[in-house]
Protein backbone atom coordinates (compact mmCIF):
# COMPACT_ATOMS: atom_id res chain seq x y z
CA UNK A 1 0.00 0.00 0.00
CA UNK A 2 0.81 3.79 -0.75
CA UNK A 3 2.15 5.38 1.99
CA UNK A 4 -0.24 8.36 2.94
CA UNK A 5 0.19 11.39 5.15
CA UNK A 6 -2.05 9.64 7.94
CA UNK A 7 1.21 7.58 9.19
CA UNK A 8 1.05 7.90 12.92
CA UNK A 9 4.40 9.30 12.73
CA UNK A 10 4.06 11.78 10.77
CA UNK A 11 5.35 14.44 13.27
CA UNK A 12 8.48 12.54 13.22
CA UNK A 13 11.18 14.43 13.48
CA UNK A 14 9.88 17.62 14.24
CA UNK A 15 10.06 20.24 17.04
CA UNK A 16 7.84 21.11 19.39
CA UNK A 17 7.19 23.51 21.93
CA UNK A 18 3.98 23.05 24.12
CA UNK A 19 3.01 25.84 26.87
CA UNK A 20 1.43 24.98 29.89
CA UNK A 21 2.35 21.25 29.43
CA UNK A 22 2.42 20.26 33.09
CA UNK A 23 -1.50 19.44 32.90
CA UNK A 24 -5.04 18.54 31.08
CA UNK A 25 -4.84 19.48 27.65
CA UNK A 26 -1.66 20.64 27.17
CA UNK A 27 -0.03 17.40 28.83
CA UNK A 28 -2.20 15.36 26.49
CA UNK A 29 -0.62 17.60 23.53
CA UNK A 30 3.19 16.93 24.72
CA UNK A 31 2.79 13.51 25.30
CA UNK A 32 0.93 12.68 22.03
CA UNK A 33 3.62 14.24 19.72
CA UNK A 34 6.03 12.72 21.69
CA UNK A 35 4.21 9.14 21.29
CA UNK A 36 3.76 10.08 17.74
CA UNK A 37 7.36 11.00 17.06
CA UNK A 38 8.05 14.36 17.77
CA UNK A 39 10.78 15.62 20.08
CA UNK A 40 8.99 18.66 22.51
CA UNK A 41 9.50 20.97 24.81
CA UNK A 42 7.63 21.05 27.76
CA UNK A 43 6.57 24.45 29.27
CA UNK A 44 4.67 25.43 32.23
CA UNK A 45 5.00 27.63 35.50
CA UNK A 46 4.40 24.22 37.62
CA UNK A 47 7.62 22.73 38.62
CA UNK A 48 5.64 18.90 38.13
CA UNK A 49 6.42 20.02 34.28
CA UNK A 50 9.70 18.42 34.75
CA UNK A 51 7.87 14.75 35.63
CA UNK A 52 7.57 14.29 32.10
CA UNK A 53 11.34 14.54 31.08
CA UNK A 54 12.48 11.49 29.17
CA UNK A 55 14.28 11.26 25.83
CA UNK A 56 13.37 13.50 23.42
CA UNK A 57 11.35 15.45 25.72
CA UNK A 58 13.27 18.50 28.17
CA UNK A 59 11.27 20.64 30.10
CA UNK A 60 11.06 24.15 30.95
CA UNK A 61 10.02 26.11 34.48
CA UNK A 62 8.95 29.67 33.65
CA UNK A 63 6.25 31.86 33.37
CA UNK A 64 4.75 32.28 29.59
CA UNK A 65 4.05 36.03 30.76
CA UNK A 66 7.68 36.96 32.46
CA UNK A 67 9.94 39.06 30.31
CA UNK A 68 13.04 36.50 28.50
CA UNK A 69 10.82 33.46 28.87
CA UNK A 70 9.58 33.35 25.33
CA UNK A 71 13.10 33.43 24.25
CA UNK A 72 14.84 31.26 27.10
CA UNK A 73 11.79 28.46 25.60
CA UNK A 74 12.79 28.76 21.54
CA UNK A 75 16.20 29.16 22.45
CA UNK A 76 16.11 25.55 24.30
CA UNK A 77 14.05 24.18 21.33
CA UNK A 78 17.25 25.24 19.17
CA UNK A 79 19.30 24.50 21.68
CA UNK A 80 18.33 20.76 22.39
CA UNK A 81 16.66 19.89 19.22
CA UNK A 82 18.37 22.22 16.25
CA UNK A 83 15.14 23.93 15.26
CA UNK A 84 11.54 24.06 15.99
CA UNK A 85 8.63 23.34 13.61
CA UNK A 86 5.20 23.31 15.99
CA UNK A 87 4.05 25.94 19.03
CA UNK A 88 1.18 25.33 21.10
CA UNK A 89 0.34 28.24 22.85
CA UNK A 90 -1.92 26.07 25.43
CA UNK A 91 -1.36 27.30 28.83
CA UNK A 92 -4.16 29.39 30.14
CA UNK A 93 -5.89 30.67 33.50
CA UNK A 94 -9.71 30.89 34.36
CA UNK A 95 -10.58 34.43 36.50
CA UNK A 96 -14.27 34.08 37.24
CA UNK A 97 -15.66 37.05 38.69
CA UNK A 98 -18.46 39.50 38.09
CA UNK A 99 -17.33 42.64 35.66
CA UNK A 100 -18.48 44.65 38.71
CA UNK A 101 -16.48 43.31 40.89
CA UNK A 102 -13.02 42.57 39.00
CA UNK A 103 -9.73 44.90 39.65
CA UNK A 104 -7.38 46.24 36.84
CA UNK A 105 -5.05 43.53 38.29
CA UNK A 106 -7.56 41.09 38.05
CA UNK A 107 -7.53 42.01 33.95
CA UNK A 108 -4.36 42.33 33.79
CA UNK A 109 -3.66 39.36 34.98
CA UNK A 110 -6.49 37.22 32.48
CA UNK A 111 -5.10 39.38 29.49
CA UNK A 112 -0.97 38.51 30.41
CA UNK A 113 -1.54 34.66 30.71
CA UNK A 114 -4.52 34.00 28.07
CA UNK A 115 -2.66 36.45 25.26
CA UNK A 116 0.49 38.05 25.85
CA UNK A 117 1.84 34.88 26.40
CA UNK A 118 0.61 33.39 23.63
CA UNK A 119 1.85 36.86 21.43
CA UNK A 120 5.45 36.57 22.87
CA UNK A 121 5.94 32.86 22.63
CA UNK A 122 4.29 33.55 18.83
CA UNK A 123 6.89 36.01 18.12
CA UNK A 124 9.92 34.27 18.77
CA UNK A 125 8.65 30.96 17.56
CA UNK A 126 7.51 32.40 13.89
CA UNK A 127 11.17 34.44 14.03
CA UNK A 128 13.10 31.19 14.61
CA UNK A 129 10.55 29.22 11.77
CA UNK A 130 11.03 32.05 9.02
CA UNK A 131 14.38 30.19 7.88
CA UNK A 132 13.28 26.90 7.25
CA UNK A 133 9.87 28.80 5.58
CA UNK A 134 7.44 26.14 7.24
CA UNK A 135 6.06 25.55 10.91
CA UNK A 136 2.70 25.38 12.18
CA UNK A 137 1.67 27.38 15.24
CA UNK A 138 -1.86 26.32 16.79
CA UNK A 139 -3.59 28.41 19.78
CA UNK A 140 -5.62 26.89 22.18
CA UNK A 141 -9.00 29.30 21.96
CA UNK A 142 -12.18 28.41 23.46
CA UNK A 143 -15.59 28.41 22.56
CA UNK A 144 -15.50 31.69 24.66
CA UNK A 145 -13.77 33.26 21.88
CA UNK A 146 -17.16 33.41 20.52
CA UNK A 147 -19.97 33.33 22.89
CA UNK A 148 -20.08 34.88 26.22
CA UNK A 149 -21.15 33.67 29.71
CA UNK A 150 -21.62 35.64 33.07
CA UNK A 151 -19.02 35.59 35.09
CA UNK A 152 -15.92 35.34 32.94
CA UNK A 153 -15.83 38.65 30.65
CA UNK A 154 -12.05 38.61 31.01
CA UNK A 155 -11.75 34.99 30.13
CA UNK A 156 -14.09 35.58 27.19
CA UNK A 157 -12.28 38.77 25.75
CA UNK A 158 -8.66 37.22 26.23
CA UNK A 159 -10.27 34.44 24.29
CA UNK A 160 -11.96 36.11 21.88
CA UNK A 161 -8.24 38.25 21.13
CA UNK A 162 -6.29 35.16 20.64
CA UNK A 163 -8.71 33.97 18.20
CA UNK A 164 -8.25 37.42 16.42
CA UNK A 165 -4.32 36.88 17.14
CA UNK A 166 -4.38 33.95 15.70
CA UNK A 167 -6.11 35.10 12.70
CA UNK A 168 -3.95 38.12 11.64
CA UNK A 169 -0.98 36.35 12.78
CA UNK A 170 -1.82 33.61 10.11
CA UNK A 171 -2.30 36.29 7.46
CA UNK A 172 1.51 37.79 7.59
CA UNK A 173 3.20 34.26 8.73
CA UNK A 174 2.03 32.38 5.65
CA UNK A 175 4.11 34.50 3.93
CA UNK A 176 7.13 32.75 5.49
CA UNK A 177 5.37 29.16 4.66
CA UNK A 178 4.19 29.09 8.23
CA UNK A 179 0.36 28.28 9.41
CA UNK A 180 -1.17 29.46 12.01
CA UNK A 181 -4.86 28.09 13.18
CA UNK A 182 -6.65 28.01 16.87
CA UNK A 183 -9.34 25.08 18.32
CA UNK A 184 -12.44 26.87 19.95
CA UNK A 185 -12.31 24.01 22.56
CA UNK A 186 -15.66 23.46 24.24
CA UNK A 187 -15.36 22.11 27.82
CA UNK A 188 -12.57 19.25 28.81
CA UNK A 189 -12.19 17.27 32.08
CA UNK A 190 -8.95 19.37 33.62
CA UNK A 191 -7.89 21.27 36.54
CA UNK A 192 -8.40 24.74 35.14
CA UNK A 193 -11.13 25.67 37.69
CA UNK A 194 -9.17 23.66 40.61
CA UNK A 195 -7.63 27.25 41.95
CA UNK A 196 -11.14 28.14 42.80
CA UNK A 197 -13.59 25.45 43.11
CA UNK A 198 -12.22 21.81 44.31
CA UNK A 199 -14.92 20.12 42.80
CA UNK A 200 -13.74 21.66 39.03
CA UNK A 201 -13.42 18.25 37.15
CA UNK A 202 -16.73 16.93 38.46
CA UNK A 203 -18.13 20.68 37.37
CA UNK A 204 -16.31 19.88 33.74
CA UNK A 205 -17.44 17.00 33.42
CA UNK A 206 -21.29 17.80 34.54
CA UNK A 207 -21.22 21.54 32.52
CA UNK A 208 -20.17 19.08 29.45
CA UNK A 209 -23.14 16.99 29.77
CA UNK A 210 -25.24 20.01 28.38
CA UNK A 211 -23.32 20.19 24.57
CA UNK A 212 -25.17 18.08 22.25
CA UNK A 213 -22.67 15.18 22.13
CA UNK A 214 -23.97 14.62 25.86
CA UNK A 215 -20.36 14.69 27.15
CA UNK A 216 -17.32 17.25 28.26
CA UNK A 217 -13.88 16.05 26.29
CA UNK A 218 -11.06 13.85 27.22
CA UNK A 219 -7.87 16.27 26.91
CA UNK A 220 -6.51 13.76 24.55
CA UNK A 221 -9.33 14.78 21.95
CA UNK A 222 -8.26 18.06 21.90
CA UNK A 223 -4.59 16.90 21.47
CA UNK A 224 -5.46 14.51 18.33
CA UNK A 225 -6.72 17.78 16.65
CA UNK A 226 -3.52 20.06 17.22
CA UNK A 227 -1.69 16.88 15.76
CA UNK A 228 -3.96 17.53 12.47
CA UNK A 229 -3.40 20.55 12.40
CA UNK A 230 0.19 20.79 12.70
CA UNK A 231 0.62 17.98 9.92
CA UNK A 232 0.86 17.94 6.48
CA UNK A 233 -2.46 16.78 6.12
CA UNK A 234 -3.59 20.66 7.18
CA UNK A 235 -1.35 22.12 4.40
CA UNK A 236 -4.49 24.20 3.24
CA UNK A 237 -5.78 25.53 7.03
CA UNK A 238 -5.05 29.17 7.64
CA UNK A 239 -6.40 31.03 10.09
CA UNK A 240 -9.07 28.60 10.99
CA UNK A 241 -10.46 28.18 14.67
CA UNK A 242 -11.34 24.59 14.40
CA UNK A 243 -14.62 24.47 16.89
CA UNK A 244 -14.37 21.37 18.86
CA UNK A 245 -16.90 21.94 21.49
CA UNK A 246 -18.91 18.68 21.19
CA UNK A 247 -21.37 21.03 19.68
CA UNK A 248 -21.85 23.64 22.88
CA UNK A 249 -22.21 26.48 19.98
CA UNK A 250 -24.68 24.95 16.98
CA UNK A 251 -27.50 25.91 19.39
CA UNK A 252 -26.57 29.00 20.32
CA UNK A 253 -25.25 30.76 16.85
CA UNK B 1 -0.88 -1.62 12.35
CA UNK B 2 -4.66 -1.70 11.88
CA UNK B 3 -6.51 1.11 10.83
CA UNK B 4 -9.52 2.62 11.90
CA UNK B 5 -11.31 2.50 8.47
CA UNK B 6 -10.15 -1.33 7.96
CA UNK B 7 -13.53 -2.88 6.78
CA UNK B 8 -15.33 0.36 7.24
CA UNK B 9 -17.98 0.84 4.78
CA UNK B 10 -17.97 4.67 3.22
CA UNK B 11 -20.04 6.42 0.84
CA UNK B 12 -18.87 9.18 -1.10
CA UNK B 13 -20.73 10.86 -3.51
CA UNK B 14 -19.29 13.47 -6.71
CA UNK B 15 -16.49 10.67 -6.76
CA UNK B 16 -15.50 10.89 -10.35
CA UNK B 17 -13.53 13.90 -9.63
CA UNK B 18 -11.32 16.30 -8.05
CA UNK B 19 -11.98 16.19 -3.91
CA UNK B 20 -14.49 13.24 -4.20
CA UNK B 21 -12.24 10.66 -6.03
CA UNK B 22 -9.00 11.83 -3.63
CA UNK B 23 -11.44 10.96 -0.72
CA UNK B 24 -12.32 7.73 -2.24
CA UNK B 25 -8.82 6.91 -2.66
CA UNK B 26 -7.82 8.17 0.74
CA UNK B 27 -10.59 5.82 2.30
CA UNK B 28 -9.80 2.75 -0.02
CA UNK B 29 -6.29 3.05 1.06
CA UNK B 30 -6.63 2.77 4.45
CA UNK B 31 -9.24 -0.34 4.12
CA UNK B 32 -12.13 1.05 3.61
CA UNK B 33 -15.20 -0.42 1.31
CA UNK B 34 -15.97 2.69 -0.71
CA UNK B 35 -19.40 3.08 -2.63
CA UNK B 36 -18.09 5.90 -5.36
CA UNK B 37 -21.16 7.50 -6.75
CA UNK B 38 -21.35 10.00 -9.43
CA UNK B 39 -23.31 11.43 -12.64
CA UNK B 40 -20.12 11.05 -14.29
CA UNK B 41 -19.50 7.43 -15.62
CA UNK B 42 -15.77 7.93 -16.89
CA UNK B 43 -14.97 9.81 -13.77
CA UNK B 44 -16.28 6.77 -12.08
CA UNK B 45 -14.35 4.52 -13.74
CA UNK B 46 -10.93 6.91 -13.41
CA UNK B 47 -11.28 6.46 -9.85
CA UNK B 48 -12.71 2.86 -9.84
CA UNK B 49 -9.12 2.56 -11.58
CA UNK B 50 -6.64 4.44 -9.30
CA UNK B 51 -8.37 2.56 -6.74
CA UNK B 52 -7.25 -0.95 -8.17
CA UNK B 53 -4.09 0.47 -8.67
CA UNK B 54 -3.73 0.83 -4.89
CA UNK B 55 -5.32 -2.66 -4.16
CA UNK B 56 -8.22 -1.30 -2.57
CA UNK B 57 -11.98 -1.71 -2.94
CA UNK B 58 -14.34 0.27 -4.62
CA UNK B 59 -18.10 -0.03 -6.11
CA UNK B 60 -19.19 2.79 -8.03
CA UNK B 61 -22.84 3.72 -8.50
CA UNK B 62 -23.60 5.96 -11.59
CA UNK B 63 -26.44 8.34 -10.32
CA UNK B 64 -27.73 11.82 -10.32
CA UNK B 65 -27.22 12.30 -6.43
CA UNK B 66 -30.65 14.65 -6.16
CA UNK B 67 -32.89 12.29 -7.82
CA UNK B 68 -35.02 10.88 -4.96
CA UNK B 69 -35.52 7.55 -6.14
CA UNK B 70 -31.61 6.78 -7.36
CA UNK B 71 -30.70 7.97 -4.11
CA UNK B 72 -32.66 5.40 -1.88
CA UNK B 73 -31.79 2.91 -4.17
CA UNK B 74 -28.08 3.15 -3.28
CA UNK B 75 -28.91 3.01 0.11
CA UNK B 76 -31.11 0.28 -0.12
CA UNK B 77 -28.15 -1.50 -2.25
CA UNK B 78 -25.72 -0.27 0.79
CA UNK B 79 -28.01 -2.17 3.31
CA UNK B 80 -28.13 -5.54 1.14
CA UNK B 81 -24.64 -5.61 0.27
CA UNK B 82 -23.22 -4.19 3.10
CA UNK B 83 -26.00 -4.79 6.39
CA UNK B 84 -24.26 -0.82 7.24
CA UNK B 85 -22.69 2.80 6.84
CA UNK B 86 -20.22 3.81 8.94
CA UNK B 87 -19.22 7.19 6.42
CA UNK B 88 -20.57 9.76 4.46
CA UNK B 89 -18.88 12.31 2.82
CA UNK B 90 -21.83 14.12 0.76
CA UNK B 91 -20.15 16.04 -1.73
CA UNK B 92 -21.30 16.76 -4.84
CA UNK B 93 -21.88 19.71 -6.30
CA UNK B 94 -21.73 22.26 -9.18
CA UNK B 95 -21.25 25.99 -9.62
CA UNK B 96 -23.87 26.80 -12.11
CA UNK B 97 -23.66 30.04 -14.39
CA UNK B 98 -22.50 33.30 -13.48
CA UNK B 99 -25.25 35.89 -13.75
CA UNK B 100 -26.03 39.25 -11.35
CA UNK B 101 -29.31 38.09 -9.50
CA UNK B 102 -31.64 40.11 -11.63
CA UNK B 103 -30.77 38.30 -15.10
CA UNK B 104 -29.90 34.68 -13.08
CA UNK B 105 -31.81 32.22 -15.07
CA UNK B 106 -34.19 30.82 -12.47
CA UNK B 107 -34.30 27.57 -14.42
CA UNK B 108 -30.35 27.60 -13.21
CA UNK B 109 -31.28 28.79 -9.99
CA UNK B 110 -32.97 25.44 -9.22
CA UNK B 111 -30.65 23.18 -10.99
CA UNK B 112 -27.57 24.63 -8.54
CA UNK B 113 -30.56 24.57 -5.68
CA UNK B 114 -30.94 21.07 -6.60
CA UNK B 115 -27.50 19.44 -7.44
CA UNK B 116 -26.06 21.46 -4.18
CA UNK B 117 -28.63 20.99 -1.73
CA UNK B 118 -31.99 18.75 -2.41
CA UNK B 119 -28.89 16.12 -2.84
CA UNK B 120 -27.26 16.64 0.70
CA UNK B 121 -31.23 16.80 1.83
CA UNK B 122 -31.59 13.54 0.24
CA UNK B 123 -28.09 11.81 0.90
CA UNK B 124 -28.50 12.59 4.65
CA UNK B 125 -32.32 11.28 4.84
CA UNK B 126 -31.39 7.86 3.42
CA UNK B 127 -27.62 7.66 5.39
CA UNK B 128 -29.46 8.31 8.38
CA UNK B 129 -31.93 5.82 8.03
CA UNK B 130 -28.76 3.20 8.15
CA UNK B 131 -27.14 4.69 10.62
CA UNK B 132 -29.63 5.83 13.12
CA UNK B 133 -30.47 1.89 13.96
CA UNK B 134 -26.59 0.99 14.27
CA UNK B 135 -26.14 3.59 16.44
CA UNK B 136 -23.32 4.74 14.84
CA UNK B 137 -22.16 6.80 12.31
CA UNK B 138 -19.93 9.91 10.90
CA UNK B 139 -21.10 12.40 7.82
CA UNK B 140 -19.09 15.05 6.28
CA UNK B 141 -20.93 17.60 3.87
CA UNK B 142 -18.89 19.88 1.37
CA UNK B 143 -19.89 23.30 1.60
CA UNK B 144 -17.96 25.63 0.63
CA UNK B 145 -16.49 29.40 1.40
CA UNK B 146 -19.31 30.48 -0.38
CA UNK B 147 -21.06 29.36 2.89
CA UNK B 148 -19.73 32.21 4.47
CA UNK B 149 -19.40 35.26 1.68
CA UNK B 150 -21.02 36.60 -0.97
CA UNK B 151 -19.43 36.05 -4.43
CA UNK B 152 -21.30 38.69 -6.92
CA UNK B 153 -22.69 36.58 -9.95
CA UNK B 154 -22.89 33.46 -7.70
CA UNK B 155 -26.43 33.99 -6.11
CA UNK B 156 -27.51 30.23 -6.13
CA UNK B 157 -24.28 28.60 -5.33
CA UNK B 158 -23.63 30.99 -2.24
CA UNK B 159 -27.45 30.18 -1.44
CA UNK B 160 -26.93 26.40 -1.73
CA UNK B 161 -23.79 26.38 0.37
CA UNK B 162 -25.53 28.54 3.02
CA UNK B 163 -28.00 26.25 2.90
CA UNK B 164 -25.92 22.84 3.16
CA UNK B 165 -24.39 24.63 6.44
CA UNK B 166 -27.90 25.09 8.33
CA UNK B 167 -28.52 21.18 7.37
CA UNK B 168 -25.73 20.28 8.95
CA UNK B 169 -26.42 21.85 11.93
CA UNK B 170 -29.84 20.91 11.94
CA UNK B 171 -28.66 16.94 11.38
CA UNK B 172 -25.98 17.08 13.88
CA UNK B 173 -28.74 18.30 16.85
CA UNK B 174 -31.25 16.13 15.69
CA UNK B 175 -28.89 13.17 15.70
CA UNK B 176 -26.61 14.43 18.32
CA UNK B 177 -27.81 11.61 21.13
CA UNK B 178 -27.80 8.50 18.30
CA UNK B 179 -24.01 9.21 18.48
CA UNK B 180 -23.74 10.43 14.73
CA UNK B 181 -21.08 13.26 14.15
CA UNK B 182 -22.29 15.06 11.25
CA UNK B 183 -20.11 18.16 10.21
CA UNK B 184 -19.55 20.13 6.96
CA UNK B 185 -16.40 21.15 5.22
CA UNK B 186 -15.62 24.80 3.59
CA UNK B 187 -13.11 24.43 0.73
CA UNK B 188 -11.38 27.41 -0.68
CA UNK B 189 -10.43 27.66 -4.28
CA UNK B 190 -9.25 24.43 -5.37
CA UNK B 191 -8.04 23.36 -8.39
CA UNK B 192 -9.98 20.81 -9.22
CA UNK B 193 -10.08 19.23 -12.99
CA UNK B 194 -13.36 21.68 -13.20
CA UNK B 195 -11.18 24.57 -11.97
CA UNK B 196 -8.34 23.94 -13.66
CA UNK B 197 -9.76 23.80 -16.83
CA UNK B 198 -11.45 27.40 -16.77
CA UNK B 199 -8.30 28.61 -15.14
CA UNK B 200 -6.81 27.47 -18.55
CA UNK B 201 -9.36 29.16 -20.41
CA UNK B 202 -8.83 32.49 -18.47
CA UNK B 203 -5.54 32.60 -17.16
CA UNK B 204 -5.96 36.04 -15.79
CA UNK B 205 -8.52 35.00 -13.84
CA UNK B 206 -6.89 32.40 -12.22
CA UNK B 207 -3.97 34.31 -11.55
CA UNK B 208 -5.73 37.00 -9.68
CA UNK B 209 -7.89 34.32 -7.84
CA UNK B 210 -4.56 32.76 -6.40
CA UNK B 211 -3.23 36.78 -5.42
CA UNK B 212 -6.88 37.16 -3.29
CA UNK B 213 -5.30 34.23 -1.21
CA UNK B 214 -2.88 34.25 1.66
CA UNK B 215 -1.65 31.25 0.94
CA UNK B 216 -1.05 32.12 -2.58
CA UNK B 217 -2.22 29.81 -4.77
CA UNK B 218 -4.94 26.95 -4.91
CA UNK B 219 -5.31 23.97 -2.86
CA UNK B 220 -4.98 20.31 -4.45
CA UNK B 221 -7.97 18.46 -4.20
CA UNK B 222 -5.69 15.81 -1.75
CA UNK B 223 -5.52 18.87 0.80
CA UNK B 224 -9.28 19.25 1.26
CA UNK B 225 -9.95 15.62 0.79
CA UNK B 226 -7.75 14.82 4.21
CA UNK B 227 -9.71 17.46 6.11
CA UNK B 228 -12.97 15.20 5.11
CA UNK B 229 -11.04 11.77 5.88
CA UNK B 230 -9.93 13.43 8.98
CA UNK B 231 -13.58 14.87 10.27
CA UNK B 232 -14.70 11.23 9.37
CA UNK B 233 -12.06 9.60 11.92
CA UNK B 234 -12.37 9.23 15.52
CA UNK B 235 -9.18 11.75 16.22
CA UNK B 236 -12.35 14.71 15.62
CA UNK B 237 -14.12 12.95 18.01
CA UNK B 238 -15.25 15.59 19.87
CA UNK B 239 -15.63 18.22 16.30
CA UNK B 240 -19.58 18.06 16.02
CA UNK B 241 -22.01 20.33 13.81
CA UNK B 242 -19.28 22.42 12.82
CA UNK B 243 -18.04 23.88 9.38
CA UNK B 244 -14.34 23.32 8.94
CA UNK B 245 -12.74 25.78 6.40
CA UNK B 246 -10.11 24.92 4.67
CA UNK B 247 -8.93 27.64 2.26
CA UNK B 248 -5.69 28.93 2.57
CA UNK B 249 -6.73 32.30 4.71
CA UNK B 250 -9.07 33.45 1.98
CA UNK B 251 -11.70 34.11 4.78
CA UNK B 252 -9.63 35.56 7.16
CA UNK B 253 -9.53 38.97 5.82
CA UNK B 254 -6.57 39.94 4.51
CA UNK B 255 -7.47 43.76 3.08
CA UNK B 256 -3.98 45.57 2.47
CA UNK B 257 -3.87 48.10 4.77
N1 LIG C 1 -10.78 22.66 30.27
C1 LIG C 1 -11.65 23.32 29.54
O1 LIG C 1 -12.86 23.06 29.63
C2 LIG C 1 -11.19 24.35 28.56
C3 LIG C 1 -12.15 24.93 27.69
C4 LIG C 1 -11.73 25.89 26.76
C5 LIG C 1 -10.40 26.26 26.72
N2 LIG C 1 -9.50 25.70 27.57
C6 LIG C 1 -8.10 26.17 27.51
O2 LIG C 1 -7.21 25.09 27.47
C7 LIG C 1 -5.92 25.53 27.94
C8 LIG C 1 -5.35 24.47 28.87
O3 LIG C 1 -6.10 24.41 30.06
P1 LIG C 1 -6.50 23.05 30.80
O4 LIG C 1 -7.95 22.93 30.69
O5 LIG C 1 -5.65 21.97 30.35
O6 LIG C 1 -6.21 23.47 32.32
P2 LIG C 1 -5.08 23.00 33.35
O7 LIG C 1 -5.21 23.95 34.47
O8 LIG C 1 -5.21 21.55 33.63
O9 LIG C 1 -3.72 23.28 32.56
C9 LIG C 1 -3.24 24.58 32.30
C10 LIG C 1 -1.74 24.60 32.47
O10 LIG C 1 -1.24 25.91 32.12
C11 LIG C 1 -0.23 26.26 33.05
N3 LIG C 1 -0.06 27.71 33.13
C12 LIG C 1 -0.98 28.62 33.53
N4 LIG C 1 -0.45 29.86 33.56
C13 LIG C 1 0.84 29.75 33.16
C14 LIG C 1 1.89 30.67 32.96
N5 LIG C 1 1.75 31.99 33.25
N6 LIG C 1 3.08 30.20 32.52
C15 LIG C 1 3.25 28.88 32.26
N7 LIG C 1 2.28 27.98 32.42
C16 LIG C 1 1.09 28.39 32.87
C17 LIG C 1 -0.74 25.68 34.36
O11 LIG C 1 0.29 25.55 35.33
C18 LIG C 1 -1.31 24.33 33.92
O12 LIG C 1 -0.33 23.31 33.96
C19 LIG C 1 -6.15 26.90 28.58
O13 LIG C 1 -5.70 27.90 27.68
C20 LIG C 1 -7.65 26.96 28.72
O14 LIG C 1 -8.12 28.28 28.71
C21 LIG C 1 -9.87 24.75 28.48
Amino acid sequence: MTTIATEVNEVEGKVALVTGAASGIGRAIAELLHARGAKVVAEDIDPAVTELARDGLVTLVADITAEGTAEKAVALALGSFGRLDILVNNAGRILYKNLVDMSREDWNWQMETNVTGAFLHSREAAKAMMPNRSGSIVNIASYASYFAFPGIAAYTASKGALAQLTRTQALEAIEHGIRVNAIGVGDVVTNLLNHFRDDGREFLAEHGRKAPIGRAADPVEIAEIVAFLASERASFIVGSVVMADGGMSVPIG
Amino acid sequence: MSDEFDGKIVLVTGAGSGIGQEAVRSFAERGALVYAADLNAKGLAATADLVASTGGTVRSAHLDVADETAVADLLARIATEAGRLDAAFNNAGITGSTHLLEDYPTEDFDRVLRVNLRSIFLAMKYELRLMKPAGSGTIVNTASVAALTGPGGMSAYAASKHGVHGLTRVAAMENASHNIRINALAPGWTETPMVAANSAQNPAFAELARKAIPAKRGAHPKEIAAAAVWLSSSQASYVFGQMIVVDGGMTIGGFEP
